[in-house]
């Protein structure tokens, strides 16, 4: 029996998990995590303050399609539930920065960087310039990888920062994998084109480039040695 | 993996970096590899399998991620165990 479209999606997901793990070490491995945590947290919300408004234009891209279009409003569909279960984790981010000293202030005043500007920028540009359904490959990767118990447990212990303080990261632990199954069964019910399937794909395919790029770039901001 | 399989797969991982390979292991993978000098026996049956559901254009975006073949060539093993 052949593969559902989610299951080729997960399969390229795969492929490119080596390098994102490996970049996810560096930052969680890192010799001087208690520094680099935080750098790590403000950049996390620079991409998370962009999920429910990303989500919120796909919705709106794809209901103006119309009816149609089956694709578009099975994906109008999928984002009118989600971004309401999105909402707000950029919030708790900023109180999570917040048990740890940083105002928030800091964090809202960064500059992103041109990395993840690109990483949600091109989402963007696919939604509105080809079709949203795009969209669905950067949630395809963004909730692939959920935070595991024990990671979070050992981030506390050599950080020595309070479980408070990882409550953002917590909840997507709990919380992805079953967002994960919800995306991929309206995949799997989307009559996808071969094209749309593989804007999906390179969708999820640019989304970890430019997440991995993104974890190298925090890792790299604090010398491991000094 | 041996270092044979080791030097197939970074072959591999080369090869994708040219658009006429990409384009061309579309229409005819055992022929495209062969001509490249990619053991098609020696690459991992999971990588083989991903790659023929790839388009040319996701090929090229998977070109930017440099050593995933190699990641995914070592399985489970050599992927973090933090995600």
């Amino acid at each position: 029996m052949g593969l559902t479209p989610s299951e080729r999606l997960r399969r390229k997901i795969w492929l490119v998990s080596g390098p994102f793990g490996e970049a996810c070490q560096r930052v969680f491995m890192h010799p001087r995590l208690a520094e680099l945590w935080p750098e790590y947290m403000i950049t996390q919300h620079t991409i998370i303050r962009s999920t429910v408004p990303i989500m919120r234009a796909g919705r709106d891209a794809a209901r103006a399609r119309g009816n149609a279009d089956p694709v578009a409003a099975g994906v109008a569909e999928y984002f009118d539930v989600h971004m309401m279960e999105e909402t707000d984790h950029d919030e708790w981010l900023l109180e999570d920065l917040e048990v740890l000293g940083i105002p928030r202030s800091t964090a809202l005043s960064r500059v992103p960087s041109d990395t993840v500007a690109a990483l949600v920028g091109s989402q963007y540009y696919w939604l509105f310039h080809y079709h949203p359904v795009a969209l669905l490959g950067y949630f395809a990767f963004m909730e692939g990888f959920p935070p595991k118990r024990e990671l979070i447990d050992d981030l506390i212990e050599r950080t020595g920062f309070p479980d408070a303080a990882f409550r953002t990261f917590e909840l997507h632990g709990e919380l992805d994998p079953g967002h994960q199954k919800e995306l991929d069964r309206t995949i799997d019910e989307l009559p996808l084109t071969p094209e749309q399937e593989k804007a999906l794909g390179m969708s999820a395919l640019n989304t970890a480039v430019l997440v991995t790029r993104s974890l190298q770039e925090v890792a790299g901001a604090l010398p491991a040695g000094s | 993996m041996d270092s044979d399989q080791e030097a197939q797969i970074l072959k591999l991982g080369k090869a994708i970096n040219d658009p006429a390979f990409r384009e061309a292991i579309q229409s005819d993978l055992d022929q495209t590899l062969q001509r490249h000098g990619v053991d098609k026996d020696r690459i991992p049956p999971d990588v083989l399998a991903v790659l023929t559901t790839l388009s040319a254009d996701e090929l090229a975006v998977l070109a930017k991620v440099k050593g995933a073949l190699m990641r995914a060539g070592v399985s489970e093993h050599a992927r973090a165990e933090w995600v």
